[in-house]
């Protein structure tokens, strides 16, 4: 225990000579200011996905929905607005836009010819989330979630360089607790990354129950990952721009929370999908799927963790050469 | 006691070995001296032992346990001073000390008085980034005595000391063998195995090529001379007489008008050049 408090400490005083920490740092005033300031504030047409069920074959827009059901739980999501084609005429059901936006949908449908007999709004806050605000997740979830996977690798190689790991492996401190530590420090400063951009973006008002442990456990798994993902280098120069690569990847579902109707299954096996999904619930309303999150957080978490004991095992402490 | 037996070491896998078949021990409360020039494998070893290098062949026993099994908590016994700087460099002296204090499970020493005792007190709140490299060395030599090991590696703790710190450090060595701890150094300095060590090995080319006491080898390998410093005349004049050529000897003493003499006591150094033909500090 002392072990893994003396070692956060120290880390946390080397950090702050470490010239990528204040990169990180100044990204996360940079991404305040830009959110608060630069991107407008109208949603997206392209944000959701129109979808109809029961459509005549003359209606031109739009992709049909595998049930009315469907159709509905991916507008409560916020996903999508659908377009009802029932007995009585034309039902459009939406998660929420307000007058302006919705507006803009009927203003197209009378031009094709069709004119909506109900308005249905499946959102109880009925509150329409501007562009800008929409896109803090994704913020939140490639800065601050990914500080413990740079921050932390940075530390191991200033590790490797100094030598100090060679100190490390022959005193008496075990593997897990060096992961622990390290995991354990950047989660910390991960949830207060992801804190002060939220508050400055968005504002108080949101789930914390839900963004606080989200934050940490996202935090930590990207952490560990890291460290696991960092062992085998040696230095800066081939890590860093591999890491763009993998980083890449992990950004994937960015395209699949901007445009839902887009989410194949291997979506939901990268880390930042369920990510993606909670922080929009924590910070807007909406339901999460609990199933699916848990599982799959809960399978990064142990992945993870075991890729990162392998990795700093072999690699980076015990066992990895002089 | 620490035991190495028929230790190999190859690093690339093509049979050429870097150290082969080393076999010796160090005794609880001893010093071990290991000499050898630069590339003969000292660092090698010294690793192996610490288990920073896996062992490919032979065998490495900590008071009989292999060193191929030992736990994390072992290491709460053992002590290395690297060659190589090791240290946090954006953090002060006190603080790396302190730091690696606090991953042993066994009680340590102050770190302040550590630092006294290498002549680091008044730079304890520097950071180690403006340390000069002896600093950085006593540092690393102070922090490998923090958990009063029972095991301790020095790779060449004094290199590049100046002579008043060089003593410092010496004596602390000494303390650390009558508190009962294995000293296993490593040295290209003659003068330092000499002065501190039970046994030392010379280590040439990756083999062991004597081991022994400092006295026993300076009687095997020495020259076994006398020095005689005489007058003939106005002038002085010098002779070596062999000490088993009693004829002369005597002979010496009884006639001329002797001024000094000296017993020819070999170097290390000269006993290292004669067993394996080459300079220690080439
Ligand atoms: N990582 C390595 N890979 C391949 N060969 C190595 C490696 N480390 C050392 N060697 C070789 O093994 C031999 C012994 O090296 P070692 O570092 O043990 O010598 P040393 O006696 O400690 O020398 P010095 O006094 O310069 O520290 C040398 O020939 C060296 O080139
Ligand atoms: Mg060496």
């Amino acid at each position: 225990m002392k072990s893994i408090f003396s070692t956060c400490a120290q880390d946390s005083k080397r950090l702050l000579t470490n010239a990528l920490f204040w990169v990180l740092t100044a990204t996360l005033v940079v991404i305040v200011l830009v959110v608060d300031l630069a991107l407008p504030k109208e949603l997206a047409s392209g944000g959701v996905t129109p979808l109809t069920w029961n459509a005549p074959a003359d209606a031109a827009f739009g992709t049909p929905a595998l049930s009315e059901e469907a159709l509905r739980e991916a507008v409560r999501k916020g996903d999508a607005v659908g377009f009802l084609f029932g007995e009585d005429g034309l039902t459009i059901v939406h998660p929420g836009f307000s007058e302006k936006s919705l507006n803009i949908y009927v203003l197209e449908l009378m031009r094709d010819g069709f004119t909506p007999v109900e308005v249905v709004s499946l959102d109880a806050q009925a509150k329409e989330i501007p562009l800008n605000l929409r896109l803090t997740p994704i913020f939140i979830a490639f800065e601050a979630l990914m500080v413990g996977f740079i921050l932390g690798g940075a530390l191991m190689l200033a590790e490797k360089q100094d030598g100090t790991v060679r100190a490390l492996r022959v005193s008496p401190f075990p593997v897990s607790s060096y992961i622990i530590a390290k995991t354990l420090l950047f989660s910390l400063i991960g949830t207060l990354y992801a804190s002060l951009i939220c508050v400055f973006t968005v504002g108080f008002s949101i789930n914390w129950g839900l963004f606080l442990p989200l934050s940490f456990i996202g935090t930590a798994v990207f952490t560990m990952i890291g460290l696991a993902y960092t062992s085998p280098f040696r230095d800066m120069s081939g890590w860093f721009f591999s890491m763009i690569a993998l980083l890449s990847i992990n950004m994937l579902p960015v395209i699949s929370y901007t445009s839902p109707a887009f989410t194949p299954f291997w979506m939901r096996l990268i880390p930042s999908y369920p990510m993606l999904m909670v922080y929009r619930a924590a910070m807007f309303g909406g339901s999460v799927d609990w199933v699916y999150t848990v599982v799959a957080l809960g399978a990064w978490g142990i992945v993870s963790y075991l890729l990162a004991r392998i990795f700093v095992a072999r690699k980076h402490l015990k066992g990895a050469g002089v | 006691m620490i035991q190495v037996n028929q230790v190999f070491h190859d690093y690339e896998g093509k049979g050429k070995c870097a150290v082969s078949d080393i076999t010796f021990s160090v005794e609880s409360g001893s010093i071990f001296g290991f000499l050898g020039p630069s590339g003969a494998g000292k660092s090698t070893i010294q690793n192996i032992m610490t288990g920073l290098l896996p062992i490919q062949k032979g065998e490495v026993l900590y008071d009989g346990k292999s060193v191929r099994h030992l736990n994390t908590g072992f290491f709460n016994q053992i002590g290395v001073s690297f060659e190589q700087n090791n240290l946090y460099s954006s953090l002060t002296g006190l603080e790396n000390l302190k730091y690696h204090a606090a991953l042993f499970s066994v009680p340590t020493v102050n770190p302040m008085e550590l630092l006294e005792r290498v002549g680091l007190r008044e730079d304890a709140n520097k950071r180690v980034s403006n340390y000069s490299k002896g600093m950085r060395q006593r540092l690393t030599f102070a922090r490998s005595l923090i958990n009063k090991p029972q095991y301790l590696f020095l790779d060449e703790p004094t290199s590049g000391l100046d002579p008043k710190t060089a003593v410092g450090i010496r004596e602390l060595i000494l303390e650390q063998k009558a508190r009962g701890a294995a000293v296993f150094l490593t040295t290209h300095s003659m003068e330092l195995a000499d002065a501190l060590s039970d046994t030392v090995a010379f280590l040439y080319g990756g083999v062991i090529a004597a081991m022994d006491t400092p006295e026993a080898l300076k009687r095997v390998y020495g020259k076994r001379e006398v020095r005689v410093v005489y007058r003939e005349g106005e002038e002085e004049r010098e002779r070596a007489i062999p000490l088993d050529d009693k004829a002369a000897l005597s002979a010496m003493l009884t006639t001329a008008d002797v001024v000094k003499l000296h017993s020819q006591e070999a170097t290390l150094e000269e006993i290292f050049l004669r067993v394996t033909g080459k300079e220690l500090t080439a």
